[in-house]
């Protein structure tokens, strides 16, 4: 689980597109290893604030993995080591003195697979207030209202706030775990290919909530789905093998791309 | 009861959760729990013996409900440990993953999503070693506890008796007395039930939160 730090010599091959947006996110140099397979290599990416920030490329290229870092949710596997420097807001959160839950608070996750609490759908959006300390029944009542509204699911569970949240359907537990992370009101949304394991229907209405909250969230997404990220993201940045081989506007990466590798993915002659 | 409840509970919990999820994997963390596991299946009258050595001599508690309770709990806490660690392995690890992603804490996870996801398990286990605990002899006759029927004991620090002990007993001296024979038999049928009880009890339990899950 310990995290060490060795600073490398060598030199980056920094990317950063032309933007005059604000940068939340600045990784530098990152390297990581579970065990001796090097997942991440020498990553440098700016993640800019308010926009949405697609990662693509095939499985096991380290996209999972290195949104996991942004949180540090990848130190629960044990034997990880990394190196580098992850800025979030200019301040390094790989050092020990950072504390994690304070980050994990300020950078909310959804999951791959719908993971609601086995509690009633209320219970579920009020976890994330209540562990921080918010007990007044009547603060809970409004922040669990605002963060489904915000989900764009209250119309359909208003009624039923006190059922288990597992009779929900799958894309509607997606959108109820949306709104259980935006329940703690966090800056960074770090979604790890949330529309996976949906139909196209709630696919699609996982994504215009992407739309949606982008004018008050950062959002980091992981896809599978080229055409989504197409779609949904700003920059996208595609990942092959622990690297980033190419890192821009998403119009520019997906009608123009500066690497062939980028070009044979994204016309699908691999992965 | 009063004292194996308690004990192998909160004993029982916390040596779980320390193993399960605060131990650091390694060579100690297995000789401890092949330990554990090797202790579950020790003979009973061996912890009385251990108990009698330990509690009744060295501790000077002499035959009383405290020294027969925690007898009983060392027997017992092996097997409600590995029930305890069965149950909290078995909390799906996204549950787990949600919690620590929206800034919980260690603990604050452990007390509201793993433990009330592990407790039908916990409680299933306890209930079944309980359950064991109820009727052993062995341990309780190393310890020498009186077989005469007696006042009821009103604490912990009273000398008792125990169903099993009353059978032993009774059924030995049957031959001097005919109706030692009969109390025997009736005594069986109340252990019995106890018995039939909590295993009912430990299987409505499980029911009941399996549905929920």
């Amino acid at each position: 689980m310990s995290l060490t730090m060795i600073k490398k010599p060598e030199t980056s091959n920094r990317t950063i597109p032309n933007t005059s947006k604000n940068i939340v996110f600045d990784t530098d140099d990152l390297n990581l290893w579970y065990g001796d397979t090097h997942a991440l290599k020498n990553i440098n990416l700016s993640i800019n604030e308010k926009e949405v920030t697609a990662i693509i490329g095939p499985s096991g290229c380290g996209k999972s993995t290195f949104i996991k870092t942004l949180n540090r949710m990848v130190e629960m596997v044990p034997s990880v080591r990394t190196s580098g420097d992850i800025k979030y807001n200019e301040k390094s959160i790989l050092e020990k003195s950072f504390r994690v839950e304070e980050l994990r608070t300020r950078v909310g996750m959804v999951f791959q697979k719908p993971n609601p609490f086995p509690k009633s759908i209320y219970e579920n959006v009020a976890y994330g207030p209540k562990i921080h300390g918010i007990r007044n029944k009547k603060v809970l009542d409004e922040i669990v209202e605002k963060s489904l509204r915000d989900a764009f699911i209250w119309d359909e569970v208003k009624d039923r706030l006190k059922e288990n949240a597992y009779g929900l359907s799958g894309g509607q537990q997606q959108r109820l775990c949306i709104a259980r992370t935006l329940a703690i009101e966090p800056d960074v949304l770090l979604m790890d290919e949330p529309t996976s394991a949906l139909d196209p229907i709630s696919t699609l209405k996982v994504e215009e909530l992407v739309q949606k909250l982008k004018e008050d969230y950062s959002i980091v997404i992981v896809t599978h789905n080229m055409q989504q990220a197409a779609r949904i993201s700003d920059q996208t940045a595609f990942f092959l093998n622990g690297e980033v081989v190419e890192f821009d506007e998403t119009e520019k990466l997906f009608s123009n791309p500066s690497d062939q590798r980028t070009e044979d993915y994204i016309t699908g002659r691999f992965g | 009861m009063a004292v194996v409840i308690p004990v192998t509970v909160i004993i029982g919990i916390g040596t779980a959760l320390y193993l399960e999820l605060y131990i650091k994997r390694g060579s100690i963390q297995s000789i401890i729990q092949t330990n554990i596991a090797n202790l579950a299946g020790v003979p009973s009258i061996v912890y009385g013996i251990l108990g009698l050595t330990v509690f009744v001599r060295a501790m000077d508690f002499g035959n009383i409900v405290l020294a027969g309770g925690l007898t009983l709990s060392l027997l017992i806490l092996p097997i409600v440990i590995v029930a305890a660690q069965e149950a909290v392995r078995s909390v799906p690890q996204h549950l787990s993953e949600a919690s620590y992603g929206m800034g919980a804490t260690k603990w604050q996870t452990i007390r509201r999503i793993i433990l009330p996801a592990a407790l039908p398990g916990i409680l299933t286990g306890s209930i079944l070693a309980l359950s064991r605990a109820i009727g052993e002899t062995a341990p309780l006759t190393v310890i020498g506890i009186p077989a005469l029927l007696m006042a009821h004991p009103g604490g912990i620090f009273d000398k008792f008796t125990a169903l099993p002990m009353q059978i032993y007993y009774w059924t030995l001296d049957s031959s001097l007395v005919d109706e030692y024979a009969n109390l025997a038999a009736a005594t069986i049928i109340v252990l019995l039930l106890l018995l039939f009880i909590l295993n009912s009890v430990a299987v409505l339990i499980r029911n009941k939160f399996q549905q929920r899950l």
